[in-house]
């Protein structure tokens, strides 16, 4: 009896000394937050706006109240680093044929069926080991690359706030460009704070209904629509809609969506019509027809937008024209540029002004 | 109307008719079993995990309906009135499925939830399993003034069985599955009418004749809402599975048993993973192409210039004459596996585009066995071999990782050298010359004068730049797996491990686990459940009812291990697999006649079912024909020992023993088929499952080493 009971301590000191051991986790405060009665609290974030209670995470996963305050326990853990050809994006109108650092964290405010980066978006950090990356170190990488930008992207980067919010910073004293890939869903005060320190967005406008979004993604469709709105009058961004076959494709949403950017934005915002290929739980479906895109294509057309394009086709509408004179001003092969006509951010054929980013 | 009774009760003390019902019971429910699970696996886009739940489903209330006729008084009208009601309601089960599909708000597209399924397979096999079960003891018991009822019924039943296995291969070269339904349902009611010679069988018989030649486009109607807005064009049955073809805005989608798999305008995928197998060979001449007939692979093959002939196999047929005719292809029809084995023909290049293995038969072309096969295939030094494998689009989780790693592990024994290249699903390449390349520069100067869309300068540089290799090559390192082989299909176990992520369950949790630590849990079960045995005196009849059900359960398993074995080492050619399984039936035939007549000892038996399975254990040549040996012996064994357990059963339950008996051994079944499918095979691997069975059969053994019961 009494050496089971030495065995037993024994077994429990070892356990208590492997965790003293163990390397505590790097946490950073959340910034966008309000505290509640019993220690709960309701992260303001993004339009879920999850009242979250003690130890428990929000919808996004990475976001977790400890004794009443909430953290974001993905900062500095990025999960993706990649480098990638900036038309990736997409983003046709930003420094056209450079590469871009694109960094991602596991986590994400929405749920849609058919994402493609599902293995971070819907993973939680506990699923994913990671290394800890100091912003510093970021702009150390996206040096070493020579990248002339970074991209927070591949997952929702509204999620990791604050490890972007602090990269973007930095990154804006490097001389470094920041973008922004997103779909859209957050707040008004965390996004006017945010894009200060971004130069370009990529925004992902789903489908334009809220039975669409509520269906694919459990997202709603105005807060996106809000963000696009704010987003417009301080930097360059683009838009994208992924085509899904039945889905978000009728040419009565897709005039709708035209119309409502000629009329809230500008008709100089690129709007790319890109297409769905098999993911997630949208396995068995199949990819979108060209002949759909084609139609979505001359549909924007139709409502005088300037520049639209046709993703992950090729050939078709991947170039960019000049809307006045018509001459073709960035040849594209896939991401591949062979030739961009563009001198100081004008056609070089009709000196018009070219909607975009193309010289520091 | 007294005559026509009197006749008709003298027509039913036949006999010979009263034991005709079993075959016929065994041709039918075969034939309509198997069917209603290949739609409803189609309708869902099932994979092994869904298969083993629809099975054990079935084999569950087939228990179930068993018990309740065990309750039941016999009479040959309650026999006619099931297999009648039966009969109608066949077409209808069948028909339930799309239907119900359509019907619970499923996305088109989207994987079907579990508990969904579930639903679904429970309401569509209810019916007709319950009613299947309920006729054996029903039967069972109209034989009562016969000796040995039960034994005889079993046997024809199995009989049945052989026949109705054979029928149905003959039956799907001709009719689609709904045809074979209205057939077969048409040929029960005239059997009903030699049995109970009322005319309304043989107008009901008509009646299904009539509409036979209308049932396939009825049930198209239904089946083709599926797919939503995209037009149905053609849907062909095989022996292999359904291919159906659909057409949407001017694109084609092929389907192949309920998921997509390929579709036209695919160039972007076509162009990024030819383009980047073709650079590894200097002038490759002879072409092998596993799997990709559909998703536009030959038009890019064929632009390099020095392309003589390019083979392309697939099992199914439907498929090779779906894709369209190019000059320099040649279309061979059958298992790759098989055709490697038995071929003399040499290639430069050998390229496998194939699913994910979710499937034990997919899970074929990943391991060291084929790579391997493949090897011996290729022409020279300088050939190579190419195969795809899942991929994260910007992250690989740590189970797609494990999946790579557990290939990679198991290419890397066969090949000197290979790389990989991340791309839509990651390239794995190898050869026994260095020629092969992920290096960007040389890539590059390779690449010149043969760009396209898809696939240039930046595509080579985004696909293998220094910081994606290392990318990849970290993650891989992280998992370092097993390599996967046939006897240890890991990467089996990793892709179901990721469908179940996707499906939101946590179905592995116990994986985590060192496998030491498993097989410990598993030892200290038998040991408590001994412990129980010791520690209670349960009553015998349950010690009786405990041992049918483990040999049921332990047989159901060996008969996939071995079934599985076979079909890895021959090939997944479908009329071995029906004559692997009806040499299992005749097997326990054999066993149960020959047990009749020697009456071997219960404890000889299982200790000889012991030896075979230690045998086995360490002797898994690839020599198919060794397991078509193994599966007669098992069989026979299991008949021997099942029909010894039933004699003891029938001593004491005399007819009731017959329902009862049923019960057992179809739960026995449904927990092997269960637990098969969704913990040991993908947890442990068949060696290890074979351990754990050891350990049962040892147990049952000691149970039987006092007394007889």
């Amino acid at each position: 009896m009494k050496k089971l009971i030495y065995i037993v301590a024994f077994i429990i000191f070892f356990i208590f000394v492997l965790g003293i051991g163990k390397k505590a986790e790097v946490l950073r405060e959340a910034s966008f937050y309000t505290q509640l009665k019993n220690n709960f609290v309701r992260c303001d974030l993004c339009p879920n706006n999850c009242v979250i209670k003690e130890n428990a995470f929000g919808d996004c996963r990475v976001r977790q109240n400890i004794d009443g305050k909430l953290y974001s326990v993905v900062y500095g853990y990025p999960v993706s680093i990649h480098v990638d050809p900036i038309e990736k994006k997409p983003l046709y109108h930003f420094f056209p044929g450079t590469k871009i650092l694109s960094i991602a964290t596991v986590g994400c405010n929405l749920r849609c069926n058919f994402c493609q980066n599902w293995t971070i978006s819907q993973s939680s950090p506990a699923e994913v080991k990671t290394n800890y990356t100091t912003p510093e170190e970021i702009i150390a990488i996206c040096k070493k690359y020579n990248c002339k930008s970074i991209a927070f992207t591949y997952t929702e980067p509204t999620v990791f706030y604050e490890y972007m919010f602090d990269i973007a910073k930095l990154a804006k004293e490097e001389g470094i460009y920041t973008v922004w890939v997103t779909c859209g869903y957050i707040n008004e005060t965390p996004l006017r704070e945010l894009i200060k320190y971004i130069d370009a967005a990529n925004i992902d406008l789903k489908g334009f209904s809220d039975e669409f979004y509520h269906t694919y993604t459990t997202g709603e469709l105005q807060p996106v629509l809000n963000t696009i709105k704010i987003a417009q009058d301080n930097m360059i961004f683009e838009i994208t809609n992924l085509i899904i076959p039945n889905a978000n494709d009728s040419p009565q949403l897709i005039h709708s969506m035209c119309s409502w950017i000629r009329e809230n934005t500008s008709k100089d915002i690129p709007l790319h019509f890109s297409r769905f290929f098999p993911n997630y739980k949208l396995k068995n479906k199949s990819p979108t027809p060209l002949k759909t895109l084609h139609k979505a294509y001359e549909i924007a057309k139709r409502e005088s937008l300037h520049y639209v394009y046709i993703g992950n086709v090729g050939e078709i509408a991947e170039d960019t024209f000049c809307p006045y004179c018509g001459k073709k001003l960035i040849d594209r092969q896939g991401y591949y540029i062979k030739k961009i006509r563009i001198k100081d951010g004008r056609c070089s054929f009709c000196n018009h002004e070219i909607y975009g980013k193309y010289n520091d | 109307m007294a005559d026509v009774l009197f006749v008709t009760m003298k027509f039913m003390e036949n006999t010979t008719i009263k034991k005709l019902l079993f075959p016929v019971l065994g041709v039918f429910s075969i034939i309509s079993q198997t069917i209603l699970l290949r739609e409803l696996m189609i309708g869902v886009n099932g994979n092994e995990i869904i298969f083993s739940i629809f099975l054990s489903l079935w084999l569950l209330i087939i228990a179930l309906g068993s018990l309740w006729g065990n309750k039941l008084q016999s009479s040959i009208k309650k026999v006619t009135t099931v297999f009648s009601l039966f009969s109608i309601l066949l077409p209808t089960q069948f028909y339930l499925i799309p239907l119900l599909i359509n019907q619970m708000n499923v996305i088109q597209g989207e994987l079907i939830s579990i508990p969904l399924l579930i639903m679904i397979s429970i309401i569509v096999i209810t019916p007709g399993s319950l009613l299947l079960g309920l006729s054996f003891p029903l039967l069972c018991k109209q034989l009562n003034k016969m000796s040995d009822p039960v034994h005889k019924g079993y046997v024809l039943e199995a009989i049945g069985m052989i026949i109705g296995s054979i029928l149905l291969i003959i039956l799907l070269s001709f009719f689609s599955h709904f045809q074979i339904i209205f057939l077969l349902s048409s040929m029960i009611f005239l059997f009903l009418y030699f049995v109970n010679k009322r005319s309304l069988n043989v107008f009901l018989m008509l009646l299904f004749l009539i509409c036979l030649p209308f049932s396939q486009s009825f049930y198209q109607q239904r089946y083709a809402k599926k797919y939503g807005e995209e037009k149905l064009t053609s849907s062909k049955n095989s022996q292999y599975g359904r291919l159906d073809v659909t057409f949407e805005n001017e694109q084609q989608n092929y389907y192949w048993n309920g998921g997509l798999l390929a579709n036209s305008q695919n160039d972007r995928y076509a162009q990024q993973l030819i383009n980047f197998v073709m650079l590894q060979h200097k002038d490759p001449q002879k072409i092998l192409l596993i799997g990709g007939a559909l998703s536009g692979f030959i038009p890019i093959i064929k632009q390099c210039d020095s392309v003589k002939s390019i083979d392309c196999i697939s099992l199914e047929k439907n498929i090779l004459r779906t894709m369209p005719k190019f000059d320099l292809v040649n279309k061979i029809t059958g298992d790759a596996i098989h055709y490697l084995r038995e071929s003399d023909s040499y290639y430069d290049l050998i390229f496998c585009d194939l699913p994910m293995p979710t499937t034990l038969n997919l899970n074929r072309f990943y391991t060291t066995e084929f790579f391997t096969n493949v090897k011996d295939n290729l022409k020279n030094k300088n050939s190579v071999f190419a195969l795809t494998l899942e991929s994260g689009a910007n992250f690989m989780t740590s189970d797609i990782a494990a999946l790579n790693s557990s290939v990679i592990n198991a290419f890397a024994y066969n090949y000197k050298n290979f790389v990989v290249i991340p791309s839509l699903k990651n390239l794995l390449i190898g050869s026994n010359n260095d020629h092969i390349t992920n290096n960007v520069d040389s890539l590059t100067t390779r690449a010149f004068g043969k760009l396209q869309t898809w696939f240039n300068y930046t595509t080579i540089w985004e696909k293998c730049n220094e910081l994606e290799i290392s990318n990849f090559h970290s993650r891989i390192n992280e998992v370092n797996v097993k390599p996967n082989s046939i006897s240890n299909p890991v990467a089996y176990f990793y892709s179901v491990k990721i469908w179940s992520d996707i499906q939101d369950l946590d179905l592995f949790s116990f994986s985590k686990l060192s496998y030491p630590i498993k097989i410990i849990i598993v030892v200290l079960v038998f040991i408590i459940i001994g412990l129980l045995f010791k520690l209670f005196s349960f009553p015998k009849k349950f010690k009786l009812n405990f041992s049918i059900f483990s040999i049921s359960f332990c047989n159901f398993i060996l008969e996939l291990i071995l079934l599985n074995y076979f079909q890895m080492n021959f090939g997944y050619v479908y009329f071995m697999i029906v004559f692997f399984s009806s040499s299992f039936m005749l097997g326990l035939i054999i066993g149960f006649t020959l047990q009749r007549k020697y009456r071997f000892s219960l404890k000889l038996l299982l200790f000889l079912n012991l030896i075979l399975v230690i045998l086995m254990y360490f002797y898994t040549p690839p020599i198919a024909f060794t397991y078509l040996i193994y599966n007669i012996l098992f069989a026979g064994l299991e008949g021997a020992i099942l029909s010894n357990l039933l004699s003891w059963k029938f001593d004491t339950e005399k007819l009731n023993s017959s329902g009862r008996f049923y019960y057992l051994d179809s739960i026995g079944a449904t927990f092997g088929g269960l637990l098969s499918g969704i913990i040991l095979f993908p947890l442990f691997g068949f060696k290890h499952t074979l351990l754990i069975l050891m350990l049962t059969i040892s147990f049952i053994l000691i149970i039987h080493i006092k007394k007889r019961i």
